[in-house]
């Protein structure tokens, strides 16, 4: 069975692999979604506090943080599968409760990216919270506003540009994540197939003209993230922010 | 209003605040003394801005509440203080007038205080929707006194609201400041080191020094006292307080009563009947032994000298007329040549023109 | 100038296929402990003489194509070998299939007797990628025979080692493996089956020589000895060809 490599096949492949190939899209699109809108809830606060808290144990946190920067995604992945194996107590818990493995399924795809982008969400924003100053809050304070409100109608608005920069920057990792998944993803199509992985498959059947055309539209993808975040970063999306920086 | 607050506080640095503060009236208290000196902190602590730790002893009670002892602490959010920086502190993000609606929604208490007056006093109107970071500094200082009454707080707290402004800005603000004085009856809690802001303004003066409170006392009285070295240079001044007689518009002054005494300045807004405060510059007084028969200088008023002080070229004279107090600076050969003494009569030369308000 | 050429040789000798004439050997995954043993046997030849990489078909053939200096590629099937001939690379008379792979069904907490598990099986059974791994067409293929009475969900891996940890792990209670797998493992033989080699396409694992050396000579001497294929049979793997050397 000799896989040919003349142009028909490879346009018949072409035009069979986009179908699924869309569907890796959609995958990732929901993954990529999910998890930054997942950490914009989780991560908001933690970075919240380790960029004011003055306790001894934000010290301990902030590299724990950051520690998915340098592990490699694999090992990242290898411990996943371990921790999600039924035989410890999270994945028994988990097939319990729902008659299915965390392997091999959206859901622990869903914790794994959160590990593995966690460090870019919190990171920029942790940032743009420590550059507040500190005189503002203590005038909104006096002025009769609590914590939350503090939060949400003075450190919130003077955010923006931190807050664009971890969700772009969330999105376009996850979206280019590959080394869990294929760790834990078990390759189900419409659930733990992302794009990264079908470009793999590509690869690996010798498909290199869907892999260039998936591959490129990686590119373009992450091309057009960095110059949204360099847009971001000049200003021109944000200029209130600039106000406060504490100088 | 009764504000009660005893204070032990240390930093690390060295710097230690020890003292005990006592308000109990409305208008303008001042809380004089050299940078460094404690001013802010006392300020922050009141606000509840800085906790102390737990060897620091904090007490403070207002109107009988408790607002911090060993036990507990009142969040700064829910003390009705209301703070003026000297840097300001406007949120960038917001408009001036975002900035007051900001502080209107968060009123502590119920007020009669309109946002449109207060527009009006502080004359916002045209910067209603500026963004903040334009502002000039007299204009922001006046957005953020203004941010802080419509807020409605119980004290109002000055940190050196005028050290960044130029004289005619500062001038402006101290002018808004008396307004709020007069229609507001918030007491304001008032810190600086610069002695010509406190005459203008204070109804009470308390010195600190080195982190503790060691004088007290209404600003007449601490305007005359040699105690304290406030008699340094130029910024000398009696403060003393007269009732208006009359307009003159012919000759455009106003002729007011100082003790028994009639006095002349250059025309007030100010009915008759109404008590107007003077500054006087000891260096604006002179002092001559007999009333002069016909003389350029309106006002002249008999007083006995009380005490002096001699320092290198010059002495600092306190004469008693009636029940206030009075400075005159003159030359040590004057001095010498009148033979100052206490108990002499003599008889105090103002000239119209010097007297501020 | 003198100076120049000394540093140029030396520079030269310290690329290792030129200086001590190891030979550099991609193996696909499943097969690399065997070759390991078999390189510890090869008379009058030190072991270090070689230098392996393991690691999954495709990935190496990729590799070889763009220019990765291996001088013998064992690939996990016979497309690659053929494919790399495509491309003008590789010695053609050298490709051979030097083992036949066995596919096995691993049930490592199986407690029921095996029909069972074939009719009241619902869930994920984890396979290789039937796309591009030999092992994982072999399982697709097994499956489509009707074993089992539900169809279950494939849980994929990229090759047949991720496919094995996934069940190791405890993650997949079900997956097709191969056999030389479990033998390495030593897992015990109640709880894997072996399906019908005709149930499926044979997994012909094939070698081709890229770059001649004496090394790679000696060692595909000793597959096809005796001693070398009683080595490569213990490890789960069946031998020969119809081809240019000897059948067994």
């Amino acid at each position: 069975m000799k896989l040919s490599t003349n142009t028909a096949t490879q346009q018949g492949s072409l035009a069979h692999m986009t179908a699924t190939d869309i569907n890796a899209v959609l995958v990732t699109l929901q993954l990529a979604g999910a998890t930054t809108l997942i950490l914009m809830i989780i991560g908001t606060p933690i970075a919240w506090w380790v960029a004011r808290s003055q306790s001894w144990l934000s010290v301990l946190v902030s590299p724990l943080i950051s520690l998915p920067l340098v592990l490699p995604p694999t090992v990242i992945g290898f411990y996943l599968l371990i921790l999600f194996s039924p035989d410890q107590p999270l994945g028994s818990f988990w097939l319990q409760v729902t008659g299915d493995t965390l392997a091999f399924s959206f859901t622990g795809l869903l914790i794994g990216s959160i590990i593995y982008s966690l460090p870019f969400y919190i990171q920029p924003l942790q940032v743009e919270f420590s550059n507040i100053d500190q005189n503002l809050i203590e005038a909104a304070t006096t002025l009769g506003a609590g914590p939350s409100d503090r939060f949400f109608n003075l450190v919130v608005p003077l955010s923006t540009r931190g807050f664009l920069i971890a969700t772009t920057l969330t999105f376009a990792h996850t979206v280019g994540e590959f080394g869990i998944v294929l760790m834990i993803g078990g390759n189900i199509p419409g659930e733990t197939r992302v794009l990264s992985i079908a470009l793999y498959d590509h690869v690996e059947t010798l498909q290199y003209a869907s892999a260039h055309f998936l591959a490129g539209g990686l590119m373009l993808f992450s091309f057009c993230t960095l110059i949204l975040i360099h847009i971001i970063n000049k200003g021109s999306l944000t200029m209130v922010s600039a106000g406060a920086r504490k100088n | 209003m009764n504000i009660q607050a005893q204070i032990e506080f240390t930093r690390p640095s060295g710097f230690s605040l020890n003292t005990q503060l006592k308000i109990g009236h409305p208008g303008v208290t001042a809380i004089y003394g050299q940078s460094g000196a404690g001013k802010s902190t006392l300020l922050r602590i009141l606000a509840g801005l800085e906790h102390g730790n737990h060897t620091d002893k904090i007490n403070i009670t207002v109107d009988e509440h408790i607002w911090q002892n060993q036990d507990q602490f009142l969040l700064p959010e829910k003390r009705a203080i209301g703070v003026v920086f000297q840097d300001q502190h406007l949120f960038p993000h917001l408009s001036v007038q975002d900035n007051l609606l900001f502080a209107l929604k968060r009123q502590h208490s119920p007020s009669s205080i309109s946002l449109e007056n207060i527009i009006a006093w502080f004359e916002l109107g045209p910067l209603l929707n500026q963004k903040v970071s334009l502002l000039s500094g007299g204009e922001s200082q006046r957005a953020a006194i203004a941010r802080v009454i419509i807020n409605a707080p119980k004290i109002i707290l000055m940190d050196e609201p005028l050290a960044s402004l130029d004289y005619p800005a500062k001038q402006r603000i101290l002018n808004c400041l008396k307004i709020l004085k007069e229609e507001f009856q918030i007491p304001i809690l008032y810190v600086s080191h610069q002695w010509d802001e406190i005459t203008q303004i204070a109804d009470e003066v308390q010195y600190i020094d080195s982190g503790r409170i060691t004088h007290k006392g209404d600003i007449a009285t601490m305007s005359t006292s040699f105690e304290l070295g406030l008699y340094n240079g130029d910024s000398a001044a009696a403060v003393i307080y007269c009732k208006v007689i009359r307009q003159d518009s012919e000759y455009g002054l106003t002729q007011l009563k100082f003790e028994q005494n009639d006095l002349f300045v250059n025309q007030l807004e100010r009915s008759p009947g109404e008590t107007v405060r003077l500054i006087i510059s000891a260096r604006d007084t002179s002092l001559v032994s007999e009333r002069p028969e016909a003389s350029s200088i309106l006002n002249i008023l008999e007083a006995t000298v009380d005490d002096f002080l001699t320092e290198d070229r010059t002495t600092l004279v306190r004469l008693h007329c009636g029940q206030q107090n009075l400075l005159a600076r003159i030359t040590r050969k004057s001095a010498d040549a009148m033979q100052i003494r206490k108990g002499q009569q003599l008889f105090a030369q103002i000239k119209a023109t010097a007297l501020t308000r | 100038m003198r100076h120049l050429s000394l540093l140029i040789v030396i520079l030269l000798s310290c690329n290792p296929s030129i200086a001590d004439g190891k030979t550099r050997i991609a193996v696909a995954a499943n097969f690399q402990s065997t070759l390991e043993a078999l390189i510890q046997q090869i008379p009058a030849t030190l072991p270090e003489q070689y230098q392996i990489s393991a690691g999954s078909s495709g990935l190496i053939y990729a590799q070889i194509i763009n220019g990765a200096p291996f001088d013998l590629f064992l690939s996990a099937d016979t497309e690659r070998p053929l494919a790399l001939l495509d491309h003008n690379i590789g010695v053609p008379e050298s490709l051979w299939v030097y083992a036949r792979g066995r596919l096995a069904l691993w049930a490592p907490k199986r407690t029921k007797p095996w029909d069972d598990l074939f009719n009241q099986f619902r869930g994920k059974l984890a396979q290789a990628n039937p796309n591009f791994a030999p092992y994982g067409r072999a399982a697709t293929q097994v499956l489509k025979t009707g074993l089992f009475s539900h169809q279950p969900q494939p849980v994929l891996g990229n090759n047949v080692a991720q496919t094995f940890n996934f069940i190791l792990t405890g993650n997949s209670s079900l997956g097709f493996v191969s056999l030389a797998q479990l033998l390495d493992a030593g897992i015990s033989t109640e709880k894997y089956w072996i399906p019908e080699p005709k149930l499926y396409d044979e997994i012909q694992q094939s070698l081709i020589v890229i770059k001649d050396t004496s090394g790679s000579q000696r060692l595909i001497a000793f597959m096809n000895s005796r001693a070398g294929r009683e080595i490569i049979h213990e490890h789960g793997y069946a031998t020969g060809q119809l081809g240019s050397h000897d059948s067994n």
